[in-house]
């Protein structure tokens, strides 16, 4: 088996994570929030803190050169109040709670805060639409530089055959609105870095991120610098699940770096977030509505599907509007539907962004989908592992929104091997406790639920994916050893470990002989994102390139052999405006779950016994390393279905703190996982590879449902499944 | 830099006559201490008390059981103690995790005086008090009494706790304490219930005991449902419907992130006739 690259340094406590770097002559930071939901910035007095003792300089919206940022399009000021006008968003309002005012440095941190409680700010309150109803029914609109006369900013539609007469040939048809929750990240590890103008000139910044070119491009543009004067390095990352795609604190470490050096100040500056200016200050997965009607034939072929979905996004987009592409296809489910209808809606609120998260619309999008066709086996007697096969996509299918699936369709195949392990494997065993509570057996159901799902690979709807990667080999003859340079983030999941043994594999030398260099602007190329299960497979062929330039050259006789590869997979497309229709997507991975469950009837308390996931996963890299995904997904899974509980009023966050907000712990995690890995090849896969990381969390949540309702015979729209929303449903649908 | 004045003596004499002269906060496992203030650079001068062994450990005499104000969750936990003290140690293993245990001390919880601290419903149906010394002197007041209210303790200035005390009543009592979280460990109580039920050796009743934490602002005896209990024979069918809303009525919880105050009644109702179905079958 192969070590884990980054193993012993962790364990031993040797790596380095962004706030383990120190520096003797170190500046701190402290980020001021505006603490506003919704309010217009009067006036903002910073002199107050000047004078603060030890306090060195302080950043305003004036010292942002474009005071705009935003991964897909720039909706967001980088700092509130008086700018440089650059940008069509109003600079002076704050839309969310945690829209950073201005930065505070300092000799040390505890001077930095005294200057932060010092600055002098006048609000003048706007009207906060806290939630997708107020904010749909109120005629303020959050961003009016848009031009729209709605905060439902980004509409996508289906309309895929003949949704009427889909209705008139449907036997049974099942309706349901749920209601999908926020989640937050909970990394290990909250946000920090530190930032300081390199030997060369460049600004940099270390920091945790998920994609080293997209945070240097994002500071760059803010700063109106050319890329290469921007430098971008990650040391150890402690998590990230999609927090921290977006920026946190990237550009105004940048911008404070700059202008502490225009005063001839060189040295670096350190910030660290609390874990509650965490929770706060990032995105978290979306809270949403989602209607939805499903119709079958008695026969059990699904004929109509209709949704209309909305997402909270929040104050600004972040990647809301991928990630509502991503419900909108996924809403449906992975079947064959002859006629769609579905309407999805992102909108613009004063509540914390949504954003990236594991999964990215998917999970929200199976909830709907699989309880959607779990009722409808019941209301055909059927039963659900049939029903999902007879109606499963194939090679060959036209999905929702009619283009040919991309090849490698193994559904079908997940399903049964779940099916089959469920059935021969897993009797029902020994009664257990629910929670630490010695529950009463007199007072537990138990019940069983399944459900399956797809999630794309890589980057959808036209972006322009790609990965970059470079080898160099050296020896006389034979190749002796080889660096691999790849801008790829290890945000825990060990991709500098299997790229290494990609790497290893595609020369054919041992994984000793291969040398990495990762993760930083200065030395890699463009790896794309550690996110959309997308990194092993798109990495794999980028090394796969890479290595076959290197061995043209290494054959033409130069020593050592350098090699560069850009590799782009197949071309996506923005759906159509009208009809959805559109090829989104170039690769998808598919899983299926049973979830094994018992429930204190009395209390409310969910305990699951078992998990079956089966996953393809195309080729097996690391088992240990794929398992450990599918294990930590559905943990995290979990959390969402049913433990994690963000609660905000008034577009404010009220349990920030890991104490109020429960991620489970380890006697709340299923008893068992039991992790079947398929190998079904994807065709453009490099040795195979599927992107799989995602997948085993988008199911878990509706298996839960499902089980919680055969234990009970109640259905639950709406997570998580806490004791007392359990206890409450339970009551008002008595047994 | 900064100071702050930091005392660590290493007996109660010397701890006392310091806390006299002067302002200080006591520190002893740290577990609320620390918690209360991250972020904020430590301002008060602090008296730091973990080194007065004299004050850790538990000791009996011809009429009570002396529970030192130092002794730990993980100590009790481990403790030989009667069964009546089944509940405290059965709350002992519910503190945090075992990390907390290791640290956190009894006075430190009764001290915090936390509406959910797990270690009050459990002292409360042993009867304990709370022994308090000054360097005037000493006196002991009954633990319902130290508790005044909501994170308010009956503490003078200059006055520690030195133990608490547990008068030797009713040893052999059921004994039991029961949590309920929305997670296994390191979880703030949503209610907790505990109970000590004394009955005669034909089965009837001779003392209830019945305290509900996490419920009003300070943990509380159901006096009431106690007094009802008591005279009723261990094994009698109506026991576990004898609790009943109306004896819930002193308390006042409320609607907050851990749960809604419908689901609190409910839950202790549960849990309370869950105690009772345990001690039934305890004979
Ligand atoms: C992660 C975590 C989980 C926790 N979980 C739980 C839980 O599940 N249930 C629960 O009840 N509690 C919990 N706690 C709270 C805490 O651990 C307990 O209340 C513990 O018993 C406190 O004891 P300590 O010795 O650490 O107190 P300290 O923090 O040292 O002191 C607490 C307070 O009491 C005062 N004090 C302490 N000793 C004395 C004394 N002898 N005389 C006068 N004043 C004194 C201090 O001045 C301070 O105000 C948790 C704490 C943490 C950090």
């Amino acid at each position: 088996m192969t070590t884990r690259l980054d193993g012993p340094e962790k364990v031993t406590g040797a790596a380095l994570f962004p706030a383990d770097v120190v520096r003797p002559d170190f500046l701190h930071a402290q980020i001021v929030f505006t603490d506003q939901p919704h309010a217009r910035l009067v006036d903002l007095d910073v002199e107050p803190a000047r004078a603060v003792p030890g306090v060195v300089e302080i950043l305003t919206a004036a010292d942002i050169p474009v005071n705009e940022y935003g991964l897909v399009f720039r909706d967001q000021p980088v700092l509130i109040g008086p700018g440089n006008e650059l940008t069509a968003v109003a600079e002076n309002i704050s839309r969310w709670e945690a829209d950073q005012l201005c930065v505070v440095i300092a000799e040390n941190i505890e001077a930095a805060r005294a200057g932060a409680a010092a600055i002098k700010v006048e609000w003048e309150e706007l009207p906060i639409l806290g939630d997708i109803d107020t904010s749909l029914q109120s005629t303020v609109m959050l961003h009016p530089e848009n031009g729209l006369d709605t905060n439902a900013y980004h509409h996508l539609r289906i309309r895929k055959g003949d949704i009427d007469a889909g209705w008139s040939e449907a036997d049974v048809v099942i309706e349901g609105t749920y209601e999908v929750p926020y989640q937050e990240h909970a990394f290990l590890q909250p946000e920090a870095a530190i930032s300081y103008i390199d030997e060369e000139g460049r600004v940099t910044v270390e920091i945790a991120g998920q994609w080293t070119v997209e945070d240097q491009e994002q500071i760059a543009h803010a700063l109106d610098l050319p890329t290469e004067a921007v430098r971008v390095k990650y040391p150890a990352i402690g998590g990230a699940f999609g927090g921290r795609e977006d920026m946190s604190m990237q550009i105004v470490l940048a911008a404070a770096a700059r202008k502490l050096a225009a005063r001839g100040i060189r040295r670096p500056i350190r910030c660290q977030w609390s874990r509650e200016e965490s929770i706060v200050g990032h995105h978290k997965r979306h809270r949403g509505r989602i209607k939805a009607r499903l119709g079958a034939r008695r026969d059990g072929k699904i004929v109509a599907v209709e949704a209309d979905c909305y997402l909270d996004a929040g104050g600004y987009n972040y990647t809301s509007n991928k990630v509502l592409g991503n419900l909108h296809l996924c809403v449906g489910g992975p079947y064959e539907i002859p006629n769609a209808r579905i309407d999805s809606y992102a909108v613009y609120t004063n509540a914390v962004p949504g954003g990236a998260f594991r999964g990215f619309g998917a999970p929200q999008g199976a909830m709907v989908a699989e309880t959607q066709m779990n009722k409808l086996a019941l209301a055909l007697d059927m039963d659900p592992i049939e029903l999902r096969l007879l109606n499963s996509l194939r090679d060959g299918s036209m999905g929702i929104t009619q283009a040919e699936m991309p090849l490698g369709v193994s559904l079908p195949f997940v399903i049964d091997a779940a099916a089959n392990a469920a059935s021969e494997e897993f009797q029902v065993g020994e009664l257990r406790p629910v929670a630490t509570l010695p529950s009463e057996e007199s007072a537990i159901r138990r019940g069983r639920g399944f459900a399956c799902g797809y999630k794309n690979v890589g980057f959808s709807f036209g972006f322009p994916e790609r990965c970059e990667a470079a080898v160099e080999l050296f020896g006389d003859d034979e190749v002796e050893r080889a660096i691999l340079y790849h801008g790829a983030a290890e945000v825990g999941q060990g991709s500098h470990t299997a790229l290494r043994q990609m790497a290893a594999m595609a020369i054919g030398i041992d994984y000793e002989r291969v040398e990495t260099v990762y993760s930083d602007t200065a030395t890699s190329g463009d790896s794309g994102s550690a996110s959309a299960s997308r990194l092993t497979w798109m990495s794999g062929n980028s090394i796969l390139g890479a290595v076959e330039e290197a061995t043209k050259k290494w054959n033409d006789g130069e020593r050592p052999a350098r090699g560069e590869f850009r590799f782009v997979p197949p071309p996506t497309q923005t759906l159509d405006p009208v009809t959805g229709a559109g090829q989104p997507n170039f690769a998808y991975g598919y899983v299926a779950e049973v979830v094994d469950l018992s429930v204190d009837i009395e209390t409310g308390h969910i305990r699951v016994d078992r998990v079956i996931c089966a996953n393809d996963v195309g080729r097996v890299i690391n088992r240990t390393l794929v398992e450990g995904q599918v294990e930590g997904a559905i943990v995290q899974a979990h959390g969402y279905a049913i433990t994690e509980d963000l609660q905000v009023k008034d577009a404010r966050i009220t349990n920030p703190r890991l104490s109020a907000y429960l991620i489970p712990g380890i006697d709340d995690i299923p008893a068992e996982i039991r992790t079947i890995l398929l190998e079904h090849p994807d065709p453009r896969g490099p040795w195979g590879v599927r992107g799989m990381a995602e997948m085993p969390l988008v199911p878990y949540a509706a298996a839960v449902v499902a089980a919680l309702h055969d234990a009970t015979g109640v259905w639950f729209h709406q997570l998580p499944l806490t004791p007392s929303r359990v206890l409450a449903g339970l009551t008002a649908n008595p047994l | 830099m900064r100071f702050v004045d930091y005392l660590a003596p290493t007996n109660l004499d010397s701890a006392l006559s310091a806390f006299a002269g002067g302002k200080w906060t006591v520190l002893a496992g740290g577990t609320d201490f620390y918690p209360a203030r991250v972020g904020h650079p430590l301002t008060e001068p602090v008296l730091d008390i973990s080194g007065l062994d004299e004050l850790r450990g538990i000791s009996v005499t011809d009429d009570a059981y002396r529970i030192g104000a130092l002794t730990r969750w993980a100590d009790i936990k481990a403790a030989d103690l009667p069964p009546a003290f089944d509940g405290l140690r059965l709350a002992a293993a519910e503190v945090g995790g075992i990390q907390v245990q290791n640290a956190g001390t009894i006075a430190g919880n009764l001290c915090n005086a936390s509406p959910a601290a797990d270690g009050i419903p459990p002292l409360l149906t042993l009867d304990a008090s709370v022994e308090l010394a000054s360097q005037g002197g000493q006196r002991v007041v009954p633990l319902s009494a130290f508790l005044t209210g909501y994170r308010q303790i009956d503490l003078q200035s200059g006055e520690l706790v030195t133990a608490v005390i547990v008068p030797r009543q009713v040893e052999e009592a059921f004994s039991d304490f029961q949590k309920l979280g929305s997670r296994s460990y390191l979880v703030i109580s949503i209610v907790m219930v505990a109970t000590v039920i004394a009955a005669d050796p034909e089965g009837i009743i001779s003392d209830a005991r019945i305290a509900v934490g996490a419920c009003s602002p300070v943990a509380l005896r159901l006096t009431e449902l106690e007094s009802e209990l008591r005279g009723k024979h261990r094994n009698d069918r109506a026991l576990q419907h004898l609790p009943t809303r109306h004896h819930l009525d002193r308390l006042a919880p409320i609607d907050d992130v851990r749960a809604t105050a419908d689901y609190r009644f409910g839950a202790t109702l549960t849990l309370i006739r869950r105690s009772l179905r345990r001690f039934a079958e305890s004979a």
